[in-house]
């Protein structure tokens, strides 16, 4: 099977934080909006993790 | 119980070299007037901002990780709140290490 680009992985789970700009744009699209659960195929606990990351970066306007 | 919190500030990004000493030596004071000891603290320069805080399309990033009690936090809120140099803060706990490297530090913005 074709390896996905916005693949999210159990080492992305640990690294994810808002510092973590580089690898937080993989998870946004042009707009700048978050990508649904249902298309990164991430578990409930990511999806929240990773909401909450993308969001302090926006509010420190680093993404 | 003391946990470990981390801060980020958005600083002026026009202030001098001795505007921003002293600003630095605010903060630090501060942290010595409530015994925290700052473990581990960046200077990630100035970086272009993705909207504009206040009218400044720029900003100085300082950061600050250190390891205090749950009411200190609330302290500082106050503190840089009332901050004139500082346009925007984020005080978060910490799940790293207290001297870990931050990935913003070798990344040009």
């Amino acid at each position: 099977m074709m390896k996905k680009n916005n693949e999210f992985t159990q080492e992305d789970f640990i690294k994810l934080d808002y510092k973590n700009t580089h690898l937080l744009k993989r998870f946004i699209n042009e707009n700048g909006k978050i990508i649904p659960q249902r298309v990164l195929n991430t578990t409930r606990a990511g999806q929240t993790k990773l909401a909450k990351a993308i969001k302090q970066a926006r509010f420190l306007s680093l993404i | 119980m003391s946990k470990l919190y981390e801060t980020t500030i958005i600083v002026k990004p026009d202030l001098g070299n001795d505007q921003v000493k002293d600003l630095l030596i605010s903060i630090n004071n501060f942290f010595a007037e409530n015994s925290v000891s700052v473990g581990y603290q960046e200077d990630w320069g100035i970086k272009n901002l993705k909207f504009t805080i206040r009218k400044y399309s720029k900003g100085s990033f300082k950061f600050f990780r250190f390891e205090s009690g749950s009411d200190f936090p609330k302290k500082l809120d106050i503190f840089l709140k009332y901050n004139t140099d500082c346009l925007r803060y984020l005080i978060s706990k910490s799940s790293q290490k207290i001297d870990e490297i931050t990935p913003q530090i070798n990344k040009a913005n």
